[in-house]
């Protein structure tokens, strides 16, 4: 690569690197920042800050509240939107789920959570010669997958209502659990302990194990699942793999800027309760 | 142009085009020369808004989703809030959205999907126009008109062959929008698309958002967008409620005006 080193490359360069340093400055701030703030963090020139900060205002980069103070604007959130919409989340997965397949024996999915609905972004089968297919997540309930449990657990109380419904749940097997009641205090549990089990419950010889992804907004939008044949794995030993499946969903959910939430609502509902805090 | 609106324009492009995008295509898309392209480039890498993989190829970097995750938490809205929207949504079975007024700008910060297949693109982020939407009508109507008239002075984009184009028509169409209470987006923002809004507003009258209903016309008719009218003016003042309870100084301390650049 090179650089052609013009006196006006060097001033250009150097004029957008301020104004992202004042950005990121902003945008890190507990609260917003006035303009003198703002020039006393930075350690530039009020007249270099104040033309950034024009720049970055122009772009709907940052914006003033009441006091005329910077907050980082709203044109960001809407980028970062179009963004998500326009990712190929199979290929952003895909080095974190071959790493994934080696740690753990079964077939490996991910899965999108997307207008009210499970989707599959991507699978990757198991160094075992066959592949295990669960119930198709589409058209099996949340209650009854451990990809689905694993999303509503962490959603907030009023849409776990919305999405399933007064009950009770439609049933596939003997194990699926049927009473919304019931169903909520195993996500008070899958919340607890970060991840899903379905045990059978979609379908007889089919046990699942799946953590949940984030976005940026902090909201669960899919989650990592590995799925075994219930005959060659109980589920004491298939609870083990839930520290890499974690961090693997752990892994796809930051390189798309997604991160757990440091709470998952002001209510104290105890099913809701974060168990992430201590995984930031 | 300013470098960091080239950058921005960049960003935009990588955004748009993405996921991934070659450097002559964003030289095609943005006409900036290749070397200026490429540094300007380089210096969103070095701030994590770009990256660039082994192949040379460009993409969103995870700066732009920490940042966008600085700026959703701006906005405190009370799990009440989609209660009231999912309440609202059983007797409307479309989609409903709740929007934030910040900044003069208008974003989607909730969406409830609807119970049927038709689901709209919209996604929590995205901005919304203001004058071709039924929630920036709504929220037009309740501004002093100074300033719904300054938020209009600029060319109009014509989001379909409905859409209001000149401000002065828009503006007085306001009234009867003021009077309602409720704003009516007739395939203006979206082709195929119609929705009814309300403006949500703090405890000084002054919109800081919105709430709407919206379907594919062929699944809401005019009328019956109309008809649900009195349930969402009902489920918008729930809202606005519940949003003064959850922060009584609220976000009416909050310019409606973009910073102009005389700075």
């Amino acid at each position: 690569m090179d650089f052609p080193s013009s006196a006006c490359y060097s001033c250009a360069v150097t004029a957008t690197d301020k104004a992202f340093e004042l950005l990121a400055l902003i945008s890190a701030a507990p609260r917003p920042q006035r303009l003198l703030d703002v020039v006393k963090a930075s350690g530039l020139k009020q007249a270099t800050v104040r033309r950034s900060l024009v720049g970055l205002a122009r772009q709907g980069l940052v914006r003033q509240d009441a006091r005329k103070a910077y907050l980082p604007g709203l044109h960001i959130l809407d980028l970062a939107a179009v963004a998500l919409d326009r990712m190929d989340f199979a290929a952003e997965a895909e080095g974190a789920l071959r790493a994934l397949s080696v740690d753990v024996p079964g077939t490996i999915t991910l899965a999108l959570y997307r207008d009210r609905q499970l989707s599959i972004a991507s699978t990757l089968a198991s160094s075992e010669p066959y592949r295990v297919a669960g119930r198709g997540i589409e058209s099996t309930g949340f209650h009854a997958t451990a990809a689905g449990k694993a999303i509503i657990a962490h959603l907030p109380p009023p849409d776990v209502g919305w999405l399933l419904g007064p009950g009770p749940l439609p049933r596939y097997t003997p194990h699926t659990i049927t009473a919304v009641e019931v169903l909520l205090q195993e996500l008070a549990h899958v919340a607890a302990r970060g991840f899903a089990i379905n045990d059978q419950e979609s379908r007889i010889g089919v046990r699942c194990l799946a953590a949940p992804i984030w976005n940026h907004l902090a909201h669960p939008m899919g989650a990592v699942t590995v799925t075994v044949a219930a005959s060659q794995c109980t589920v004491d030993e298939l609870i083990p793999s839930a520290a890499v499946v974690r961090s693997a969903a752990a892994a796809i959910s930051s390189s798309m800027g997604g991160l757990p939430p440091a709470r998952f609502s002001q209510h104290n509902d105890a099913p809701f309760i974060s168990q992430n805090a201590n995984d930031r | 142009m300013p470098t960091i609106d080239k950058s921005s324009t960049i960003l935009q492009c990588v955004v748009s085009y993405g996921p991934r995008v070659r450097l002559a295509h964003l030289q095609q898309l943005t006409n900036i020369p290749k070397p200026t392209l490429h540094r300007l480039l380089h210096t969103m890498i070095e701030h994590g808004l770009i990256r660039q993989d082994d192949t040379g190829i460009y993409s969103v970097g995870s700066e732009l989703f920490r940042l966008a995750h600085d700026v959703y938490n701006q906005f405190h809205i009370p799990v009440e809030a989609r209660q009231i929207m999912i309440d609202l949504q059983h007797e409307a079975k479309e989609t409903i959205h709740l929007s934030l007024f910040r900044g003069g700008q208008l974003v989607y910060a909730e969406k409830l999907e609807a119970p049927h297949p038709f689901q709209m693109v919209s996604r929590v982020g995205k901005l919304q126009p203001l004058h071709s939407s039924a929630i920036g009508k709504a929220v037009l109507a309740l501004l002093p008109e100074p300033e719904a008239a300054q938020l209009l002075a600029r060319s109009l984009k014509r989001m379909t062959e409905f859409t209001i184009v000149d401000p002065r028509t828009l503006l007085t169409s306001l009234a009867a929008v003021r009077i309602q209470g409720f704003a009516v987006d007739d395939e203006e923002d979206e082709a195929g698309l119609r929705a009814i809004g309300c403006a949500i507003c703090d405890a000084q009258g002054r919109p800081t958002g919105g709430l709407s209903i919206v379907a594919p016309s062929f699944q809401m008719s005019l009328t019956q967008a109309y008809a649900y009218a009195p349930l969402l003016v009902e489920a918008g003042r729930r809202i606005a409620e519940v949003i003064a309870q959850c922060e009584p100084d609220g976000p009416s301390a909050d310019a409606s005006v973009r910073v102009n650049d005389t700075g």
